[in-house]
């Protein structure tokens, strides 16, 4: 019968795949052991090579050779990482001049990473990320090859590439790589844009200025990663992101990451902006005053005060309770309060009091 | 006579298929559920993951219940989460036992008045506390009785942050769990919710957020569930996630996208399956609005949660939650045999419909065709035996084979005796407590309208915690 010998198959094809599930568990235990022992035939080779440049002498051209055959391969690069890790602790000048002979072979090793599976790629961009390495190596060289791994569509080899670029700190690298991921419109998280450009390993001066003559050219998820990225470096682009502010042709994703940057850096101009924005009545348009209200509490004075008051009443629940915390944190008038809490809006009443009882530091002044 | 022997004739035909589409969901379930994880690890070993410091915030919402027994524990493991930016909302809906009582005294909460926003329907706060001195914020709401989907929208309503975890009060999640879940988030903008692998908790002892000898639980009825629990999370799960076709993240441990969720209308009070009655409005949500989105599995986010020990317990679970399937699929019976839903509507619900809803009843259908057969002498018996041996067999080669596809997830080491203990189970679970569990899912319907919204509760065990 049909059913009897499907059957039959299946449990032939599932038994199949039990004793792959076992043969996968042996040879992970053989190859803990050769994992082991690769590692400790690599430390004492390494050993020795550190002695001789302690001497004086150069690596040898052997060593070399045995990395170059063996490095291609991945575990034997992951043996390698390994004692980056081990290494790059305690030892520190020879251990660095070491790394630096290595250059040519980590370019050649690059070369033939790329012609390998995309987890073997990226795994190689991942261990170019060790800050050592990335200090001592010919990085430029290194950065020509990690742009067409840019190009694999695979989340984890863009992100190992990048985290590669960051920690070469290197401007124009970081600036082609993000370019490639504008480019061929690569969904990159804008956090681990931001957060990865924070760790940048030069000079983060060089950098803001430079993602800031080009910040417009690139697309709306890129551009608001970026001014996030400003928001946490520099506060040197106040003015420049004011105007931006007010520009109803600018995007409203970009708008609400300059409205957080004001958040941070107060700035004199940016103020009537704000207050335009929280006065925005439009329901759908709601973004504006919520945003615009938290970041008024870096504004403090009376007619911001009277503003957020107003805002208390609104129907909107982030704009009354982001208004009613920048409020609190602010030096507020007692007979302000009194007409909140004595008025008929129960909601702004009820949000205010929470806050004024939830914020240690809220100290009504005497009018 | 002819017309029987027609009937029993079309009867074997209907069966045959039914087989046929049963046997190989299965067998691609753990097929697919092993390649996956298998890659997965591979990729682990090679660094292919987002290592992040600093994910999205997130809250974490624990509906209670007269939990006075496992609530502190389980918000205790909840602060040793490896995890930057959290919230702890714990909502006590009306417990009659000192649930809230323990959670104020043990974290020291203060009542506050703070006012909760209502995006989603809830019944009203009774009396709200909070704590700042623990690692994360932690806020206890006491509020009118309105079962979990009420308290599961309350927490909803109160929470801070644009990302929400649902769990039970008495699960505990894995160290890193928050981080893998989050996960997800990083890999593609348009996921809205993810489910995390859950796996029975009970007599296992947990050190800093972590189980630590993870073997098949002595008890028959709780091991018999773990490898339920297996074969549905590492294999069935896995295969629906590759079509973003699955229909339920647990209530145990499930992320979602706060703002997607108001706008679907948060969590359906009517239901008590309100985990799947969300994922599948969801989907019904999403594609309404031509709304790109996915909802996806982690099998890396780990949650270990309580399983009834006793039977009188699982079969009043394993009713709930059979009467949860039916409203679920009742309410969104638009997405069958509808070509906008695509493979979600000509796999995944297909296969509850058939496979887990009508299941009991087609099964009942089949022995009572057998005995009908059987009185008119229509049936081979020797072949009837075989047949059901050979069925056995794949039952247990199947579990098996999920089972140990558990070398896969994260620091588990397989022993010999649990292969084998395993195996042994799976004999029972086929030919005995699959006809108990098929018996409650057929009288589920008695007194559903008594029980639909109740909570369904389970004799708790106190959390091992070190």
């Amino acid at each position: 019968m049909f059913v009897e010998k499907m059957i039959l198959m299946y449990i032939w094809l599932c038994f199949s795949l039990i004793l792959f599930n076992i043969f996968w568990i042996l040879w992970t235990v053989i190859d803990q052991r050769q994992y082991i022992k690769r590692s400790q035939k690599l430390n004492r080779l390494l050993d020795k090579q550190l002695e001789r440049l302690e001497k004086g002498l150069p690596v040898t051209r052997q060593h070399q050779q045995y990395l170059q055959k063996e490095l291609p391969r991945v575990k034997y690069l992951m043996a390698f990482a390994e004692l980056l890790d081990r290494k790059a602790v305690g030892q520190q000048d020879y251990f660095d001049e070491y790394l630096r002979t290595l250059s040519p072979i980590f370019e050649f090793l690059a070369r033939k990473y790329q012609q390998q599976k995309v987890i073997s790629k990226s795994y190689f961009a991942h261990v170019l990320a060790h800050p050592r390495l990335a200090r001592n190596l010919n990085t430029d060289a290194l950065a020509k090859i990690l742009f067409f791994y840019l190009q694999e569509d695979s989340i984890h080899c863009q992100a190992n590439v990048m985290k590669a670029l960051f920690s070469f700190g290197d401007v124009s690298s970081v600036m082609r790589g993000i370019r490639i991921l504008d480019r061929l419109e690569i969904y990159f998280h804008g956090k681990l844009l931001t957060d990865g450009l924070l760790t940048f390993q030069g000079s983060h001066q060089e950098l803001s200025q430079t993602l800031w003559k080009n910040l417009f050219q690139f697309r709306i998820p890129i551009q608001v990663a970026l001014i996030d990225y400003l928001r946490f470096t520099t506060g040197a682009y106040q003015e420049e992101l004011a105007v931006l502010m007010g520009d109803a042709s600018v995007h409203p994703e970009v708008q609400f990451a300059i409205i957080r940057y004001f958040t941070r850096y107060p700035f004199p101009a940016a103020r009537e902006k704000l207050l335009a924005f929280l006065q925005i009545k439009d329901k759908d348009r709601w973004q504006y005053p919520a945003l615009a209200a938290t970041a008024l509490a870096a504004y403090p004075d009376q007619e911001v005060a009277g503003a957020l008051q107003k805002a208390l009443s609104s129907s909107n629940w982030y704009i009354r309770y982001n208004a009613a915390k920048s409020l609190t944190s602010m030096q507020m008038d007692l007979a302000e309060i009194a007409q909140v809490i004595n008025g008929d809006d129960r909601f702004a009443r009820e949000i205010l009091q929470y806050f004024m009882e939830y914020n240690p530091n809220f100290k009504p002044s005497m009018g | 006579m002819d017309f029987i022997r027609i009937v029993i004739e079309y009867t074997g035909i209907f069966f045959i298929a039914y087989l046929i589409g049963y046997s190989t969901f299965l067998f691609l379930s753990v097929i697919v559920g092993g390649t996956v994880l298998f890659d997965k690890r591979k990729k682990e070993r090679l660094k292919n993951v987002l290592n992040h410091d600093y994910y999205m915030p997130i809250t974490i919402i624990v509906p209670a219940y007269n939990e006075e027994v496992t609530v502190v524990d389980s918000v205790k493991s909840l602060l040793s989460l490896d995890y930057q930016l959290y919230e702890i909302v714990v909502v006590d809906d009306g417990s009659s036992d000192s649930t809230s009582q323990k959670m104020i005294e043990h974290f020291d909460m203060k009542q506050i008045r703070r006012p909760i926003n209502r995006a989603v329907k809830c019944k009203p706060v009774r009396a709200i506390y909070s704590t700042d001195q623990q690692k994360v914020p932690i806020t206890l709401i006491k509020k009118e009785n309105g079962g979990k989907a009420d308290a599961l929208n309350m927490g909803i309503n109160a929470s801070k942050f644009p990302y929400f975890i649902c769990m039970d009060a008495d699960s505990v999640l894995q160290q890193d769990s928050l981080k893998e879940i989050m996960n997800t988030i990083l890999e593609d903008n348009n996921i809205i919710a993810a489910g995390g692998l859950v796996r029975p908790s009970n007599g296992l002892k947990i050190m800093e957020g972590r189980v630590i000898n993870y073997r098949l639980p002595p008890k028959i009825l709780v091991a018999m569930q773990t490898l339920e629990y297996e074969r549905s999370f590492l294999a069935s799960r896995l295969l629906l996630d590759q079509f973003n076709g699955n229909l339920i993240i647990s209530g145990a441990f499930g992320m979602f996208k706060k703002d997607i969720v108001i706008d679907a209308g948060g969590y359906d009070h009517s239901t008590i399956g309100e985990d799947m009655e969300l994922v599948v409005k969801l989907h019904v949500f999403c594609r309404a609005n031509n709304r790109p989105y996915l909802i996806k599995y982690a099998p890396d986010a780990i949650c270990w949660t309580q399983v009834p020990e006793r039977l009188h317990d699982l079969t009043s679970q394993r009713r709930r939650w059979h009467l949860g399937l039916f409203q679920s699929m009742w309410k969104y019976k638009e997405v069958f045999a509808n070509p906008r839903f695509g493979a979600i509507s000509w796999i995944s619900y297909f296969y509850f419909l058939v496979y887990e809803l009508a299941s009991p009843f087609i099964e009942l259908f089949g022995i009572i065709t057998i005995v009908l057969a059987f009185l008119v002498e229509l049936i081979n018996v020797k072949f009837m035996i075989m047949f059901f041996l050979i069925y056995v067999i794949f039952g247990v080669i199947l579990t098996t084979t999920a089972f140990i596809n558990r070398i896969y997830t994260q620091n588990q080491t397989l022993y010999l005796t649990d292969i084998i203990k395993a195996t042994g189970l799976c004999v029972i679970e086929i030919s005995v407590l699959r006809f108990i569990m098929a018996w409650v899912r057929i009288t589920a319907f008695i007194g559903y309208n008594r029980r639909k919204t109740d909570w369904g509760k389970i004799e708790r065990q106190k959390i091992n915690l070190r």
